[in-house]
């Protein structure tokens, strides 16, 4: 812990880490109550699209709050270079929300095909009706 | 009712802002750079991480990305097919979406071959590609799009290369030291350094490429083009 201590009063954060930082996290907000208030399940799948590329550039933000200059080194290590662990999770992770995206929405079509809705009242409602 | 649902929402957002900010999120490590670089030798830092030193989650990112890539295919197979045919396109847009499939291929090779000394990798590579003849096939014509698949066996092409990651993964987590010879053994910088480094670039991105074209098309085939 104190050698975080050191190196955050040695060289702080940069501007563009934070401010990527809270952004990010706004956007999260955005997309939770996006998912949970809307009714269309086509406009949930979008929340949670945001909440992934929200997600994708919270992990940006933090490994660019040491620097800003990307992680390729050309021998030299007395540069202050960004967090390369950060952007190694997220560059999985980014074709993974591509799948999750395309999985959810075959699921929609498959849902619409079987109650031609989008709505998640009337196809709860209808479900109901088909289990009595 | 709604009111007490917005506040519900506005109280939950409370505390997720509480919590996220709270949280002490510090991963700067000037030391461990050197470490990761000095060990695997590639100039590239976020490919050493995960290709070398994160391994494990490299290759279950790639069963979860060919897990999904099957679960996509076997549900749409239920579907019935859109007919094929009605595709109207203007002649200038033609020439120019060619011309970006050539540029995407190109951006493909540069992005797959040298990932581990400039930025780049196995997985953007192959979104790159996968993108471009998606955007071929929606602007041109999709049938010719869709008749590489089957010319150049891509389907074999993408089993094939999913078995070799998985042994070369297995070789790799098995011997670490016959690895890090490999890589101690090549020039920093140079094209053919990073032991299996490279080749492991090579068949992610073919793999990302197969998967991300496979998913866009059934959607394509089965909804028409737009």
């Amino acid at each position: 812990m104190e050698d975080v201590e050191r190196i955050y009063k040695q060289t702080g954060y940069t501007m563009t880490g934070n401010v990527i930082f809270y952004m990010s996290v706004a956007g999260m907000l955005v997309g939770t109550i996006g998912m949970l208030l809307s009714r269309n399940i086509i406009k949930k799948i979008l929340s949670l699209g945001i909440v992934e590329t929200s997600i994708n550039t919270l992990y940006t933000g933090i490994s660019s709050r040491r620097s800003i200059i990307p992680p390729i080194v050309n021998g030299d290590f007395s540069i202050a270079y960004a967090d390369p662990v950060p952007q190694a999770v997220i560059i999985t992770g980014i074709v993974i929300s591509f799948a999750l995206l395309c999985l959810s929405l075959v699921f929609a079509i498959i849902i619409y095909n079987k109650y031609h809705t989008m709505d998640i009242g009337t196809i709860e409602s209808n479900f109901e009706r088909e289990k009595e | 009712m709604k009111v007490v649902k917005i506040l519900g929402v506005i109280a939950a957002s409370m505390i997720f802002l509480v919590v996220v900010l709270q949280a002490k999120i510090d991963l700067v490590f000037p030391e461990g750079l050197e470490v990761i670089i000095g060990r695997t030798n590639i100039p590239n830092a976020v490919t050493a991480v995960y290709l070398e030193t994160r391994l494990y989650d490299t290759i279950f990112e790639v069963i979860v990305f060919s897990i999904t890539a099957l679960g996509v295919t076997t549900l749409f197979s239920s579907l019935s097919r859109s007919d094929e045919g009605s595709q109207q396109v203007f002649g200038s847009v033609t020439v120019y979406s060619g011309g970006l499939a050539a540029l995407s291929i190109t951006l493909f090779l540069y992005l797959v071959l040298e990932g581990h000394i400039s930025p780049g990798g196995g997985f953007v590579g192959g979104v790159v590609l996968a993108t471009g003849i998606v955007t071929y096939g929606l602007t041109s014509n999709f049938a010719k799009a869709n008749s590489h698949y089957d010319r150049f066996k891509i389907k074999m092409l993408e089993n094939a290369s999913l078995i070799i990651i998985f042994s070369l993964v297995s070789f790799i987590i098995l011997f670490p030291e016959m690895h890090a010879r490999l890589l101690a053994g090549g020039k920093f910088g140079e094209v053919l350094s990073g032991g299996l480094i490279p080749v492991l670039n090579i068949l992610i991105g073919i793999k990302v490429y197969a998967g991300a074209w496979k998913m866009s098309s059934e959607f394509i085939n089965r909804r028409g083009t737009l």
